[in-house]
């Protein structure tokens, strides 16, 4: 919000040092945030917060620099010679809905004649952002800018029976704006009407046809106060965010009428002549009484933990308008002006004192005591733990968006209707993922298209599901994604990832949590068919890994090279996780025997491993893959399995001849079983 | 005569231990002169009992010398001669080293961690909440009633219902002290979303939200907090400096100011050569808010503050745009 700091300093005295000026404002609550030099002088852009309607405008401005910097104020003159008759005789008003206007004042201002407002007066303007139109306009204008109060001018002749009904519009009346634009109104909108129809939006624009105009030579002129939730909804429903609504949304002084309209009423007559009607208007069924507020010295201080002396307290409170009387108790009844709608509670007196005495001194201190929770909560413990197992094991983590593409999503996602966001910035980020491959996929192709030829990824974030019900759920998950195509042989590189690369990680990073999981031949979206594998910890799903469908890699945007990946889900995770528990060390050398067998090439080694591990052998301790050969020196359709089997008792050497009937016991499942011969 | 011949003897294993140059040919040595069946040693203590009894006791002695000396010689050659065996081969040490696969982390987890670390040392518990949040937690608990001109601080990502995308990491608060009572003591990390596309901003960052809830909290405290926290995350002394903000959900409200991190508050691009980097909103915990939990705001005061991981990302380690985390790009992933 732009104003010019001569304009302030129209109404306080500044120093020179434009800069010093600037940091009082910024260290007192209204950020100047910007700055420039327009029609010749210095514009302050300040950012004024939600809660401070009353400094967005010049006089409030230099309010609070006079607080700062210890300046009397000067008001705007709003002195106004009453020449014409009384107002009762030239216009009425009703208000039909006084929950939404509390106040509406009207003076009438008449033979007046309509031009261009001065140069100085137009540079205002200009200075603030706003575009000169006609003199009468600009006066309500400035005065908006000047003192905070929207005000609107009606060309009294074009009201039917010259006089203001403000009510809820009526179903199928509409109004055309100032803006030009034709507006369906309903019961939900505050309307200005005359004894017809609409003839402005309520604090928000005036209507096109009772606007003022070179031609005009009667005046309303309104100065109301609405219902900000009201404005509020009207401006939304119809995108328009004036300056008008911007203030009457936050809240004006309710007293602010008066001395707006003697104003605007002073400003209009210097410049356009015409005769001011004696009196205004003033339709104001229940006023509200100032507020009083509680303020206890000994809370102030216990709340900042720092000392502030009583008599800085009720000072900063009495220049800042407040009322107060000195008390000895240190609990002041504070009066509060009209225009600070937003001082209600203790609270806001505290910010008050607060912001004026400066936070330079607050002291640094460091609160004692600990949390009873304490620490991180298991799940993101679990995470931590994840995040070091999957770096150390070759994957660099990636971060993606929650949002996603709705083909992506079909592509990798869960299968049921994503949650669609109802306003997203664009179709490409408009449904919550389900999976976290999708996107990894996508910036993977992003990757490749940059030369990347191979990458190991891993995400460990939340997805977005749906439950049966249909209700949104939340979920955290691990997914690891590996990609090679065809990378070229460097010094050192691995051999290109594969599914059991990825069943590897999978592997290891379970065990290394003390979980225990099956994998078992599984189906299903976005792995490639016979492909997929689920995890399992007994029945229950802990995800699932396998090779990504080149369509759903497609899909991604990836046209080449093979990628793996795997889900898995933290929630089922985190429950079966389990500290190591430690195994004696046995004294004893172990007996290893290898043995080499050929099989036919379909008969899954998790076959043969499960028949080797129901044998009844005392002290096996481990049968381990040695290697698993087809090709050369190995006939059509079979494969050579070698594996060795360690044997280990806890409290003696074993003896060849215990392990003697190993080898019968071996072939004695294996031959039958799978028909498979010693090498 | 016998001394003589020792000295001899000695003279000749020196000779033959420097002639054999392989293991088996140290091992014949070893056999020649003090194997137990034929070896010179042997004839030397056939020699001894031919001695008269004056003459044994010095003799032996000579004996059993020469024979620890040998013994020794030839172990050590022995040792030597293995060494040689097993000695590695030569490398080129300027061919560059095979590599483990190692991955990386996140830069926005690796700040992530260590602000938790931090905080994890100051006696607090990281707390989490859902990311689709509903609008009482994430607006009306906070003190953002519908229809007020402060929802528009926030641009919202909506979804159908009453949910919406977490505008911020402060709903956690709500929904901590919902969960329990004071003393309170967390920061909740998490991604937040904004309805918000441009060069310096994101739809989807990550905050930090700290919460302090007990008796006797105090704005001092909060300030002491934050001091402590930045001069911890980046290794130096700062100042922090409170301007008076606002929020909905504390009172009094402040913007926190910290001395630049680059320039040390001399000025440079990154603070706009104000010295001053604002990193983060905070404030006592409005009563409003106490009244939306059920917390005696006259027994209990707190306070609350906000970061954003991003940012501390981007000061920490000079990234240039946040874009760069979300994009993936394995050439900045792999920078950490």
């Amino acid at each position: 919000m732009k104003f010019p700091i001569g304009w302030i300093a129209q109404h306080v005295e500044l120093p020179a040092d434009e800069e010093a000026v600037a940091r009082a404002f910024t260290l007192s609550g209204s950020e100047v945030e910007g700055r420039e030099h327009v029609e010749g002088e210095t514009v302050f852009d300040f950012n004024i917060t939600v809660n401070r309607p009353d400094c967005m405008n010049v006089y409030g401005l230099a309010r609070e620099a006079s607080v700062l910097l210890g300046k009397p104020l000067r008001p705007p003159d709003t002195d106004c010679a009453e020449a014409g008759p009384p107002v009762a005789d030239l216009t009425g008003v009703t208000v039909e809905a006084p929950d939404l206007c509390p106040r509406y004042r009207a003076r009438v201002i008449t033979g007046l004649r309509v031009g261009q407002s001065p140069a100085w007066m137009q540079k205002r303007l200009i200075q603030c952002g706003i575009r000169p139109i006609n003199s009468v306009v600009d006066v309500t204008n400035y005065v908006l800018l000047e003192m905070g109060h929207p005000l609107h001018a009606f060309d009294m002749a074009k009201l039917a029976e010259r006089r203001i009904v403000v009510r809820r519009a009526r179903a199928g009346e509409t109004i055309v704006t100032l803006d030009g634009v034709q507006r369906k109104l309903d019961a939900e909108r505050l309307v200005i009407a005359d004894a017809v129809r609409p003839v402005a939006l309520a604090g928000v624009m005036g209507g096109e046809e009772t606007g003022v105009t070179e031609a005009t030579a009667d005046l309303l002129l309104e100065g109301a106060v609405f219902d900000p939730v009201s404005i509020r909804r009207t401006s939304r429903a119809f995108g328009m965010h004036t300056d008008a609504s911007h203030r009457f949304e936050r809240g004006v002084d309710p007293e602010g009428p008066v001395a707006a309209l003697d104003r605007a009423a002073r400003l209009i007559v210097e410049l356009c002549g015409g005769r001011l009607a004696k009196g205004a208007v003033d339709v104001r069924p229940a006023p509200a009484g100032p507020r009083a507020v509680t303020l206890r010295h000994a809370r102030l201080e216990a709340l900042l933990g720092m000392r502030v002396r009583p008599e800085r307290c009720s000072s900063i409170l009495r220049s800042l308008g407040f009322g107060l009387e000195e008390s000895a108790t240190r609990v002041w009844a504070v009066t509060v002006p009209s225009f600070r709608v937003d001082v209600s509670r203790e609270a806001d007196l505290i910010e008050e004192v607060v912001r004026i005495h400066g936070l330079e001194d607050l002291p640094s201190e460091l609160p004692s005591g600990v949390d009873p929770v304490g620490g991180r909560p298991p799940e993101q413990a679990l995470e931590e733990r994840l995040r070091d197992l999957l770096w150390a094991s070759g994957c660099s983590e990636t971060i993606h968006m929650s949002m996603t593409d709705p083909a992506l999503e079909a592509a990798f996602g869960a299968g049921r209707e994503p949650a669609r966001l109802s306003n997203p910035l664009t179709p490409a980020f408009s449904v919550l993922r389900t999976s976290l491959l999708g996107p990894m996929a996508a910036s993977l192709a992003r990757n490749r298209a940059r030369g990347a030829r191979r990458a190991s990824l891993f995400e460990l974030g939340r997805v977005y599901p749906r439950g049966d019900d249909g209700a949104q759920r939340e979920s955290s998950g691990l997914a690891i994604l590996l990609y090679a195509d065809a990378p070229p042989a460097r010094w050192g590189s691995p051999r290109p990832p594969g599914l059991l690369e990825l069943k590897g990680k999978v592997e290891a990073l379970l065990e290394r949590l003390g979980i225990r999981a099956s994998f078992e031949s599984s189906e299903g979206r976005p792995f490639a068919a016979g492909s997929c594998v689920a995890v399992q910890a007994g029945p229950v799903r802990l995800g699932r890994l396998g090779a990504l469908d080149p369509q759903a890699l497609e899909a991604a945007g990836l046209k080449s090279g093979a990628a793996y990946g795997a889900e898995l889900d933290l929630g089922a995770l985190s429950p079966l996780e389990s500290q190591p528990k430690f195994a004696a060390l046995s004294r004893f050398p172990s007996v290893v025997r290898d043995f080499s067998v050929m099989v036919d090439k379909r008969v899954p080694w998790g076959d043969l491993l499960g028949a080797l591990k129901s044998l009844p052998l005392a002290d096996l301790r481990s049968a381990d893959l040695v290697d698993c050969y087809e090709g050369r020196g190995v006939s059509e359709g079979q494969r050579s399995v070698t594996f060795s089997l360690t044997f280990q008792a806890a409290d003696r050497t074993l003896t060849e001849a215990d392990v003697a009937p190993v080898a019968d016991a071996v072939m004695g499942v294996l031959g039958p079983r799978f028909g498979a011969t010693l090498r | 005569m016998h001394l003589e011949r020792i000295e001899q003897i000695r003279r000749d294993f020196s000779r033959d231990i420097e002639e054999a140059s392989t293991e088996s040919a140290l091992l014949e040595v070893k056999g020649k002169y003090v194997g137990k069946k034929r070896g010179v040693l042997q004839e030397l203590m056939a020699a001894l009992k031919a001695l008269p009894p004056e003459e044994r006791r010095a003799f032996g002695q000579s004996v059993n010398a020469l024979k620890e000396e040998m013994e020794a010689g030839v172990e050590a050659a022995l040792g030597r001669t293995r060494a040689a065996r097993n000695a590695p081969p030569p490398v080129d040490v300027t061919l560059p080293g095979i590599r483990p696969e190692l991955g990386t982390i996140h830069p926005i987890s690796r700040v992530r961690r260590e602000i938790e670390e931090i905080f994890l040392s100051m006696g607090y518990a990281v707390a989490s909440g859902p990311e689709v949040e509903d609008a009482y937690h994430n607006f009306e608990a906070l003190n953002t009633p519908a229809d007020h001109p402060s929802r528009d601080i926030q641009d919202t990502f909506y979804l159908e219902g009453d949910l919406l995308l977490r505008t911020q990491t402060s709903p956690v608060q709500i929904r901590t002290m919902e969960a329990r009572k004071p003393p309170i003591k967390i920061i909740a990390p998490g991604r937040v979303f904004r309805r918000d596309d441009d060069v310096s901003h994101s739809p989807m960052f990550f905050q930090v939200e700290g919460l302090v809830v007990d008796e006797g909290i105090t704005m001092a405290h909060l300030k002491g907090t934050l001091a402590h926290f930045y001069a911890k995350l980046f290794q130096k002394d700062v100042v922090v400096r409170f301007r008076p903000s606002y929020f909905p959900f504390t009172e009094p409200s402040a913007e926190t100011d910290l001395s630049c991190v680059l320039c040390d508050g001399a000025g440079c691009p990154v603070c706009k050569r104000t010295g001053w980097l604002e990193v983060g909103g905070c404030g006592m915990v409005d009563p409003a808010v106490f009244g939306f939990v059920g917390i005696d705001p006259e027994r209990y005061t707190g306070f609350a503050f906000g970061l954003g991981i991003d940012r501390m990302a981007m000061l920490k380690y000079g990234i240039d745009h946040i874009r760069h985390f979300c994009d993936n790009d394995l050439r900045f992933l792999e920078q950490f």
